[in-house]
């Protein structure tokens, strides 16, 4: 029993992962119905940067990774004015292209700044190496941070969608868009504080993810794609759906190691997910659109 | 019109099949310089030059890594390139020749590996390419070189089917194949090495490939196999390892070999850790750097690795020299890793060998000079050096590291 | 049902298509013979670049995937991101089939066609998701496909000896060996050239002209007779097919190949080529692959900075031109030519034939033209029996009981208030309200329960109340849409543009000239819709609608919007066309005095049951008519 609940639990560790990529995907993609290809690379470069911050400049850790977020965002906005905003009304792969492009330039800044070595985002105390044990499980600290700063940034993300002013503009948005535009929501306002909310969910898992993983180039790659199919998995509209999707994926992936025949363990998460796409093409937690006009 | 059309279609396809027959050379290069010397008056003997071989200088090349989640290996590498240059050229070059290196890029993907391979043939004109890292993109480019007659050598890559010398008679490496490898750390595990009292569960955790399974393999037919537990593997894209390492913990493993890189490897010692595995962890090559020790500290301590080189803290002259020429081009202490030490041992062969050759410098005086290389000293950075003629590797021996207080220590001389 | 080309044509007026200066449709076209004239330089000049022989090479590969996918996703606006899978699929076919030790030993000759065979029916395979899914959805799902795709080469030893790949094959065709370098370059650069063949031959046939009516208008195309669903997956199959084709060429190129390779990043650079050069042009697919995988050899100077400068230049290009390098170029000389006009230079260049449409020389209606006036028949169409046809959306009875018999070739209205079901009865009749319970039959044909697709080939032709109009495509292809159900072509002929395929396809474009001067939009025929006044464009809608040749036709609101005069005035040649094809009309209106003057029948519909059907006169007078629609 105790190795059932410790292989369930290192599968809610990935699971966070991408369920907080899935999160900063799916707010871009409901708003905009973008995709961000650039995510992956702009949540690596976060985590790099706050940990400059923190050992190059010798800022206390809490700080420097408050300067990085911010100064990540106010980038963001710079970015989605000069390269974004132009293109809001063409077609969206111009937009695609956009992030695409963004993807090689981050890329290429972050090895400039930071080298290409890899690095480890020590933490006060050392606490991701510092464990303790339920029960027989064992858990590490660091984790728990991570499951703490994971509720506190879905809570926070529901809250602004949900309650204030600029949430409800942004389910207009997803909505209808030229229904929203005509009731006189600006449309820029929207897309700047989309990304911006998007790239700092992203940020913060790079940030979070950086002792687990450690700093290496291109390190949120991977977990960007894994989270690209989770947001798949929980259809791509619904914030909750692309957070539970990023659970489940994790949970698959952890399963298929211990039960799946060794071929198949790989691929079993996204098969699995292509054929729920198949059966229900809008994903496990969204509900069917209404009905089409002619 | 339209009959007039299609014969004139039909002889334009004709005429085509038979211009890209006759068109064109068989092989890529065209700008090989190769000049004769004048016989001496004793001696008819023409001595053909190597292409990138001029009178005052030798062209190499190399591709590496250098940006990608391979970067650190690529970067390192290049360090321990400019490091034997800059000594071979301060100490007046060679045969009044000095050498200059070309570095580019390749991602570690090898559609770049085969455009670099031609800009070097091509347009640079290199003798050699040097140091590069990957099975998968010296595979792809090799054909490249061994059609333009330039040498392959002291790769960092384990292919098996690079290893034969009859297909590939300019591949020289100091670093074995996977397979070999395992097989040491098989026999060294089975034979010298005390585990203690009980009995050990040895499993392997390597990627799910054939690169993989060859190690498994190798530990298998080893002194080890009597004591396998079996083999995990991971993919690729791989988050974390921890399922695994739970499986591991289930069957009560007690060595765990891996076929890993430096922060992979960091990575298995943390979760081990945080899953409550307690096991050693053995490595290969890759893993015996400094950068490992930084990342995870204390939890290094015990960690084995079999690699073909010694540890970093040994006191030998070899290591020593290793240390201030690296300083010297600008590494820092993090930047001596297995991927320098190997680049840097290839130069010390590669400059032995070109300095026992001469001005006569072509691919075939080359190798041959490698291969007349016996026990070649290294200043204690490997065991002495020997090409084999059938493989072209240099050392077929195993030395055991362990992380013994923060610094990889040679254990064991296999 | 094929028409007959009919070789008198009338000797003293020049047809529609002469006036309008509407290039007719030949073997070759300007631009192919421009296209061949590079290929041919480039041929020959090879020798001297033959320093970079590799990246030209991959330049080729991804040329010939950016060909297929102008198919797949610039005419049929599929947006892949799984196309690494065929790339990864002809390669390892390719190592297979070519390498002495552990395959065949055969060459090209084999690889080829097996390749294009297996990686078709891959493509088909693919396309399954694109029936329930579109646009960015139908990307996750081929990122999916791709991704899975890559797991099946690691897992699949035998096929790809996972993670360590296997080496190419030698370069032989018929026994005959290929040397590397300028060689192999000029084989791939004929491949390349035949698929570019094929490829436009494709996207200037019906099939083409079909994807591109689904990507802009999937409710217009299956109204137009186009089985969406096939297509759709055709495109991917053909796509596949070529992208397999690119894989083999490419394994030759790399000389190795790896499943590492063919991961996600490359599905997104194959599509990527073809957005940055242009996706609707087959010469931006060689525009994008050129700037792809060449700009990284003219900056090896510079590689440290190499994803800044690529990067940087993406962004600025896509700013710039959100149309690719080709809108760039096309742009450039657009701008060119203005100001050469602006110089006595002017004299030199062509003339605009568009604005200057002279009217025939003798007062010759179209429908005595030769193309039209085969249509001509005396036999009447469109007998259409609705037997309690029922629509109900959650609580709402929108169709409610409706039962009426139409003679062949009569003239119907169908009037109401708003949300009587008039609209719903439309899409309850040709299948766009999929819900809908109760009978039709067309011409003693039972077409309930069938797709909307086979309904319209059956006969039943629409236009739409929200107009439903191909956006970016010209108005004359509208109406070759409607005629391209009677093409006499295969799809395979049509690749090779075979002498019937011409023949064919000049007698559409001389039916749809003739057709539009009938409907007055003769000079508009290059505009494309969406550049239209309304007006005009709902002109286009009954055009097309009329195209089709049905044998009823079922106008939805076809005047509103216009004044009266105008309305009349359309409905007027609509009527006289479709007496003169002998088919129906229904037409939904709520301008009274249109239906008035129109229609010899008229039903009132009110909340989904009818209230009254009789002639214009009795409706009108009729007191529950009055008082649920007319006023008093």
């Amino acid at each position: 029993m105790t190795e059932l609940i410790q292989l369930l639990w290192s599968g809610v560790l990935n699971g966070l992962c991408y369920a907080l990529i899935g999160l900063s995907l799916v707010l871009i993609f409901k708003t905009a119905r973008i995709l961000n290809f650039a995510a992956g690379t702009m949540a690596g470069f976060t985590g790099w940067f706050a940990w400059w911050w923190a050992t190059k400049q010798g800022i206390p850790f809490l700080l420097a990774i408050l300067v990085a977020i911010i100064m990540v965002a106010v980038a963001t906005l710079l970015i989605e004015r000069l390269t974004i905003r132009p293109l809001i009304n063409e077609n969206f792969l111009s937009i695609v292209t956009i992030t695409l492009g963004l993807e090689f330039l981050i890329a290429n800044i972050s090895i400039r700044m930071f080298g290409g070595r890899a690095e480890s985002f020590r933490i006060p105390g050392d606490i991701q190496f510092k464990n303790f044990e339920i029960g027989g499980v064992r858990f590490n600290w660091w984790h728990i941070v991570i499951l703490i700063a994971t509720f506190v940034i879905l809570a926070i993300v529901g809250y602004i969608v949900n309650r204030t002013e600029l949430g409800l503009a942004m389910r207009a948005f997803a909505e209808d868009k030229d229904a929203a535009r005509l009731m006189g929501i600006k449309e820029s306002t929207v897309s700047q504080w989309t990304w911006t909310l998007s790239v700092t969910v992203g940020g913060l898992t790079g940030i979070l993810f950086a002792p687990v993983l450690f700093l290496q180039q291109d390190y949120m790659n991977i977990p960007f794609i894994k989270g690209f199919v989770a947001a798949i998995l929980g259809g791509f509209t619904s914030l909750s759906g692309g957070v539970l999707g990023g659970l489940l994926l994790g949970e698959l992936e952890a399963l298929a190691v211990k039960y799946a025949p060794r071929q198949a363990a790989a691929a079993l998460p996204v098969i699995i997910v292509f054929f729920i796409l198949l059966i229900r093409p809008r994903g496990l937690f969204t509900r069917a659109k209404a009905h089409e006009r002619v | 019109m339209s009959k007039k059309l299609l014969r004139l279609l039909a002889l334009l396809a004709v005429f085509s099949l038979f211009a890209i027959g006759c068109g064109g050379d068989d092989d890529t290069s065209s700008t090989s310089e190769e000049t004769a010397e004048e016989a001496t008056e004793e001696t008819v003997e023409e001595c053909v030059l190597g292409p990138g071989v001029s009178d005052t200088e030798i062209k190499i090349g190399s591709s590496q890594p250098l940006t990608g989640n391979l970067a650190a290996l690529g970067v390192q590498a290049e360090f321990a390139l400019n490091a034997t240059i800059k000594r071979i050229n301060d100490g007046g070059g060679i045969a009044g020749r000095t050498i200059s290196l070309t570095v580019q890029d390749d991602e570690f993907n090898p559609e770049k590996t085969v455009t670099n391979a031609q800009y070097f043939i091509d347009q640079v004109g290199v003798f050699a390419v040097w140091g590069s890292i990957g099975s998968a993109p010296t595979v792809a480019a090799i054909p490249l070189h061994d059609e333009a007659g330039i040498m392959t050598l002291f790769t960092w890559s384990q292919d098996t089917s690079l290893f034969d010398r009859e297909a590939h008679p300019y591949f020289f490496s100091l670093n074995p194949s996977g397979y070999k490898q395992a097989v040491a750390f098989s026999n060294y595990f089975g034979n010298k090495f005390d585990y203690g009292s009980e009995t050990p569960v040895v499993a392997g955790l390597v990627l799910s490939s054939p690169d993989g399974e060859e190690a498994a393999q190798g530990v298998r037919d080893g002194a080890a196999g009597a004591f396998e537990g079996g083999t995990q593997t991971w993919e690729r894209d791989a988050t974390t390892y921890q399922p695994q390492l739970l499986a591991m913990k289930d069957a009560g493993v007690t060595d765990i070999y891996t076929v890993v890189g430096d922060t992979q490897f960091a990575q298995i010692i943390q979760e081990m850790d945080q899953v409550g595995l307690e096991a050693r962890v053995w490595g290969t090559n890759a893993v015996v750097t400094s950068n490992l020790i930084d990342l995870v500290g204390p939890l290094a301590e015990g960690a084995l690795a079999v690699t073909v080189m010694t540890g970093l803290n040994a006191d030998v002259p070899g290591l020593v020299q290793f240390r201030e020429e690296m300083a010297a081009v600008g590494a820092s202490e993090a930047d001596l890793s297995s991927a320098s030490m190997l680049a840097y041992s290839g130069g010390l062969a590669l400059e032995a060998g070109l300095r026992a050759v001469g001005e006569c410098l072509n691919a075939d005086a080359l190798a041959d000079a490698l291969l007349a290389l016996e026990d070649f000293s290294t200043g204690g950075i490997m065991a002495p050096i020997n090409f084999d003629p059938s493989t072209g590797l240099g050392n077929q021996g195993a030395i055991i590291q362990e992380v013994v207080d923060g610094v990889w220590t040679t254990v064991d001389e296999g | 049902m094929t028409m007959a080309y009919n070789e008198q044509t009338s000797s003293s007026s020049a047809s529609a298509m002469q006036r309008a200066g509407i290039p007719v449709p030949g073997y070759i076209k300007r631009n192919q013979i421009l296209g061949a004239f590079f290929f041919a330089l480039t041929f020959l000049v090879i020798p001297q670049f033959d320093q970079y022989t590799t990246v030209i090479g991959f330049i080729l590969v991804f040329a010939a995937v950016g060909g297929s996918l102008v198919i797949a996703f610039g005419a049929a606006g599929q947006f892949t991101l799984g196309h690494s899978i065929f790339l990864g699929a002809g390669a390892f076919l390719s190592a297979n089939i070519a390498n002495d030790s552990y395959g065949w030993g055969r060459g090209l000759e084999l690889e080829i066609p097996i390749a294009l065979a297996v990686c078709f029916v891959l493509g088909l395979i693919v396309g399954l998701p694109s029936l329930r899914v579109n646009e960015l959805y139908l990307a996750l799902a081929t990122f999916a496909i791709a991704y899975v795709g890559q797991q099946v080469l690691y897992e699949w030893k035998q096929f790809t000896a996972g993670g360590s790949g296997k080496p190419a094959g030698d370069l032989t065709l018929f026994g005959w060996e290929i040397g590397r370098g300028v060689p192999y370059i000029r084989l791939s650069l004929i491949i390349l050239l035949i698929i570019f063949w094929i490829c436009g031959n494709i996207l200037d046939g019906k099939t083409g002209r079909s994807m591109n009516a689904l990507r802009t208008s999937e409710t217009a195309a299956r109204s137009a007779g186009i089985n969406v669903a096939w297509l759709k997956i055709l495109a991917f199959g053909i796509s596949g097919a070529i992208t397999g084709l690119a894989g083999v060429l490419y394994i030759h190129n790399l000389r190795y190949s790896g499943p590492e390779n063919f991961n996600v990043h490359l599905s997104i650079l194959l599509i990527l080529t073809l957005i940055i050069g242009g996706r609707h042009r087959l010469a931006g697919a060689i525009a994008g692959a050129i700037f792809v995988k060449f700009l990284p050899e003219l900056i090896r100077d510079v590689q440290d900075y190499e994803g800044i400068i690529y990067g940087g230049s993406l962004i600025l290009l896509t700013l710039f031109s959100p149309r690719g390098l080709i809108g760039l170029i096309e742009s450039f000389f657009q701008l060119l030519g203005k100001l050469v006009a602006q110089t006595p230079l002017t004299k030199f260049l062509p003339k605009d034939t568009k604005a200057n449409i002279s009217p025939a020389d003798e007062v010759t209606s179209p429908l005595q033209s030769a193309t039209l006036a085969g249509l001509v028949t005396s036999k009447k169409r469109g007998h259409l029996t609705v037997q309690d046809a029922r629509v109900i959306f959650g609580g709402v009875r929108a169709v409610d009981g409706v039962s009426f018999e139409v003679e062949s070739g009569k003239i119907t209205g169908v009037i109401g208030s708003n949300g009587a079901g008039k609209t719903t009865l439309f899409n309850a009749i040709t299948g766009h309200a999929k819900n809908a319970e109760g009978h039709f039959i067309l011409d003693g044909k039972e077409v309930s329960n069938k797709p909307i697709h086979v309904r319209s080939l059956a006969g039943l032709g629409r236009t739409f109340q929200n107009l439903n109009l191909h956006g970016d495509i010209r108005v004359l292809d509208h109406a070759l849409i409607g005629l391209d159900r009677n093409m006499g072509y295969g799809r395979i002929s049509e690749a090779f543009r075979l002498p019937h395929v011409v023949k064919n396809e000049r007698l559409a474009y001389e039916q749809s000239a003739e057709l539009l001067d009938h409907m007055e939009l003769l000079e508009y025929w290059d505009e494309k819709v969406d550049d239209l006044p309304y007006g005009l464009q709902k002109r286009v809608d009954v055009t097309r609608g009329l195209a089709t040749n049905p044998s009823i036709l079922l106008l939805d609101e076809p005047a509103a919007g216009l004044p009266t005069a105008e309305a009349l005035e359309m409905m007027k040649h609509v009527i006289e066309y479709a007496e003169h094809i002998g088919c129906g009309v229904i037409v939904i209106e709520h301008n009274v005095e249109l239906v008035a003057d129109v229609c010899e029948r008229v039903i009132v519909m009110d909340a989904g049951k009818i209230l009254a059907d009789g002639t214009a006169e009795s409706v009108m007078k009729n007191e529950d008519v009055i008082a649920a629609y007319l006023g008093t």
